[in-house]
């Protein structure tokens, strides 16, 4: 009997805190949403601005992509562009926060920094939203030794 | 070159509104009831800049502008960049690609403004600027400002003007004393150390500066109309030292050193300058009417960047000068003859020649001024002089004409003078892939620039006596010019050849022309109120001065009303509300970059006269200024900069780059002071 009425208040507790739980994974609606940076995770392609110092320079047919590291993180991978003589090359730019709400999935603004393989410095700011299967993220990059920040912006849809 | 009619016409009819101004005046200029520290000091001030030779401020045929150290103290500036900027109308500092500092200067740029500390220039350049971040106040006496054409008597750059910092001599015993200011934009602190003694044989003057300061995040990061969008940090140290030893009542030998340090920390990088520099200065007074001074300097400005704290090799500079100077100056009754000539080897070792490449070069000059005084009310100056430089192998001719009147109570001057400015052994050589975006190159067939620039003025001093607390001195200042420049350096497109990429390169411009009004006013009470007025009207004409980073604005403005007042035996006070004035103007902005589509080459980053233009919105930014002397020798200074909280809509260059109000308290003790007030009290 003592047995049978601790499971009975295990059970119980289990029940509560599944309706306790938040909604940051109830996506559609649903008990068993998908966890944002899984929900957001994948390949986006659309067109690109680059612009420096009020210059905006349009690239298309561009792919960026979102890869979950865990639950709530994802990283995102860049496309190599060529900007004048300069080659940028893809880079990958690793724990934003993913936090979703109301069908919107937000990537937190963050700062990072890095070197490419082939010794090149960068650093900047990140923000971006996805919604409706449509990434758009802001990034401002400061490259190697370039003496002025680009602000690259992006829009895809998911493939 | 043709003085537009309108400008003649112009300067009649405020040569009618000056006399109207003054009409109600009493007029009886320069005597009166005790005039004020400043006032005094400042007219009867001797000045070297104008003419090489000293003479007092008002007895100058070439217009003249002086901050006196009670000025300088009252400002409580950092550096130069921060004194300019609040007393010289018609003078803008903003930023240049990099976010390197740039000058403009009645719509000269950096590269034609000569800046000199004691007569002697100054090593290295940025994007034309020397590094104003050098020129720090704290052991700085006194400025002189000669605005316009002063090449016959200084040679290369001083096409718009000259600024020349005059070291302070101490002529205490001992003289000590710290002070230091926090502000808060940047979170920055400014601290300075002088120590100084005079044996009468021996003066000797030690000053210490370090300057802190965070980077400021201006706006937005994914701003796409800004062009700036920080304002960065770093730190600077700034020593110098300089010792004089009179070896007689009639010969002083001076001897001086410096070191400097900067560092600017960026995003990715960091840029590090450093400089180093020596001289040794010899004045000997032949006899009463005879002068000869012998020189000798040395200057070494570097540049690296370190990325993650190691030194990389892609951004070494190194700028080295050698000056040998001689100036032999006699008087001839009321007449002087001023001979001088003076020698420079220039070595320059730049990141942006091919292969981190040296390369050298060697100017001679002689030059020649006579200094004419037939009459009380008349003077007149002629001064020629002739320039070589041994890489362009160019001459340069240059000479000047100013002329004095002194009508009763008015003072009228007139200038000629030609300004040139040789091609640096940057613009000759440089083969330059700027961060990989696009390639500059120099050119070895560029010639000087020439500049004319004619200037009129007209000053009137005097006093109100019947005022009651109103009465005291007035001085008013009115002047027009015009200067045609001619072949000016400047980068345009290249669409490659044979062995060059497409890129940017060198070359000279047709001429601008540009003309300009100047007028201050500055009015002080003998109770200890003041307001001063400065206004400054630019106008190009025809083909413009055309560049995104130094496009001069055609109104400014610089206003003060103060009050200085000692209230008791150990406490007095000065108050100030002070602000700044510049009119909106019309930016080119660049039309894109070499190999981009929709983009011309770096003719387009450097300064374009096509594509798009932006407004750079008009602005004024006031600032409150509170001064407290308690007992001997201490000052607390408080600053409400941005009283009105002025913040730009977008970050152009030659915006203010503010964030809004900000404040700074700073302390400053006269130890020599205070100790000698206490000895006065156990005495």
């Amino acid at each position: 009997m003592k047995t049978l009425k601790t499971i009975f208040a295990l059970a119980l507790v289990g029940l509560g805190l599944t309706a306790l739980s938040t909604s940051c994974n109830k996506i559609d609606g649903t008990e068993n949403a998908t966890p944002a940076a899984q929900e957001v995770a994948g390949n986006y392609s659309g067109d690109m601005t680059v612009s420096v110092m009020g210059q905006n320079i349009p690239f298309e047919d561009l792919t960026f992509s979102l890869t979950a590291v865990d639950e709530e993180t994802v990283s995102l991978g860049t496309p190599s562009f060529s900007y004048g003589n300069m080659v940028l090359p893809a880079i990958s730019i690793a724990e934003l926060k993913v936090t979703s709400d109301d069908g919107v999935c937000t990537l937190s603004q963050t700062e990072f920094s890095g070197t490419t393989d082939d010794g090149k410095a960068y650093s900047g700011t990140v923000a971006g939203t996805v919604k409706d299967n449509t990434l758009t993220v802001n990034i401002t990059l400061n490259y190697g030794s370039m003496p002025m920040p680009m602000v690259v912006s992006f829009t895809g849809t998911k493939n | 070159m043709i003085i537009p009619g309108r400008l003649k016409y112009t300067l009649c009819s405020l040569t009618w509104l000056l006399y109207s101004l003054t009409a109600l005046a009493d007029s009886d200029a320069g005597k009166g009831p005790e005039d004020t520290e400043e006032k005094q000091y400042v007219l009867d001030e001797t000045v070297f800049t104008a003419t090489r030779t000293p003479k007092a401020l008002k007895d100058v045929p070439v217009i003249t502008r002086i901050i006196t150290g009670y000025q300088l103290k009252r400002v409580d500036a950092t550096n130069i960049q921060d004194l300019l900027t609040e007393e010289i109308p018609g003078l803008e500092f903003g930023y240049a690609m990099n976010q390197e500092v740039s000058l403009n200067m009645g719509g000269f740029g950096g590269s034609a403004v000569l800046f000199l500390v004691d007569g002697e220039r100054l090593a290295g350049e940025t994007l034309d600027n020397v590094d104003y971040s050098r020129l720090s106040l704290g052991n700085i006496g006194k400025i002189e400002i000669v605005k316009g054409a002063s090449s016959a008597l200084y040679g290369a750059n001083a096409v718009g003007g000259v600024v020349n910092l005059i070291t302070r001599e101490s002529l205490e015993p001992w003289h000590v004393s710290i002070d230091s200011r926090y502000r808060g934009f940047g979170n920055e602190w400014r601290t300075n150390g002088t120590v100084s003694f005079n044996t009468g044989k021996i003066n000797s003057s030690t000053s210490v500066q370090y300057t802190t300061s965070q980077t400021v995040r201006l706006t937005d990061p994914f701003d796409t109309e800004s062009d700036i969008h920080n304002v960065f940090g770093g730190n600077t140290l700034n020593i110098k030292e300089r010792l004089t030893y009179r070896v007689r009542d009639n010969l002083k030998l001076i001897a001086r050193g410096g070191y400097f340090s900067r560092l600017s920390t960026r995003t990715t990088y960091d840029d590090q300058y450093y400089d180093y520099s020596a001289g040794l200065r010899g004045i000997w007074n032949i006899d009463k009417e005879q002068t000869l001074e012998l020189l000798y300097s040395y200057d070494q400005y570097d540049k690296s960047r370190p990325v993650g704290g190691h030194r990389t090799d892609d951004h070494d500079y190194s700028n080295r000068q050698h000056i040998v100077h001689g100036l032999y100056s006699k008087s001839l009754g009321r007449h002087c003859l001023t001979l001088g000539a003076d020698y420079m080897y220039d070595y320059l070792s730049s990141y942006q020649f091919t292969d981190n490449a040296a390369y050298s070069q060697s100017s001679f000059d002689a030059f020649a001024q006579f200094d004419y005084n037939p009459l009380n009310w008349l003077n007149i100056i002629a001064s020629l002089r002739d320039d070589y430089f041994s890489e362009s192998d160019n001459n340069a001719l240059t000479g000047r004409l100013a002329v004095m009147f002194k009508p009763k109570s008015l003072t009228i001057r007139a200038s000629y003078a030609g300004g040139f400015r040789a091609p640096t052994l940057k613009e000759m050589y440089m083969n330059f892939d700027m961060a990989g975006i696009m390639m500059i190159y120099g050119n070895e067939n560029l010639l000087p620039e020439k500049s004319h620039n004619f200037n009129v003025s007209l000053e009137r001093n005097g006093n109100v006596r019947r005022g009651g607390f109103f009465a005291g001195t007035y001085s008013m200042t009115l002047s027009g010019h015009y200067t045609y420049y001619d072949r000016r350096i400047t980068t345009v497109d290249f669409e490659g050849d044979a062995e060059r990429e497409a890129g940017a390169v060198y070359c000279n411009q047709e001429g601008v022309q540009a003309t300009g009004l100047d007028f201050t006013a500055r009015y002080k009470t003998n109770s200890g109120l003041g307001v001063s007025l400065s206004y400054n009207f630019f106008h190009p004409i025809g083909q413009t001065i055309d560049s995104q980073f130094t496009q001069p604005r055609p109104h400014s403005a610089t206003w003060r009303i103060d009050y200085d007042k000692q209230i008791w035996k150990n406490y007095g006070i000065y108050a100030a509300v002070s602000g700044r004035y510049l009119s909106s103007v019309e930016t080119p902005k660049i039309s894109g970059l070499g190999g981009i589509p929709g983009g011309s080459a770096a003719g387009s980053i450097i300064g374009s006269a096509n594509g798009n233009k932006v407004i750079s919105e008009a602005y004024s930014i006031w600032k409150f200024t509170l001064r407290q002397r308690v007992w001997k020798g201490i000052d607390i200074n408080f600053v409400i900069d941005n009283l009105f909280n002025y913040r730009p809509e977008v970050y152009y260059w030659n915006s203010a780059p503010t964030t809004g109000i900000t404040w700074s308290l700073g302390v400053s003790v006269d130890i020599g002071g205070l100790i000698r007030a206490l000895r006065l009290g156990w005495d």
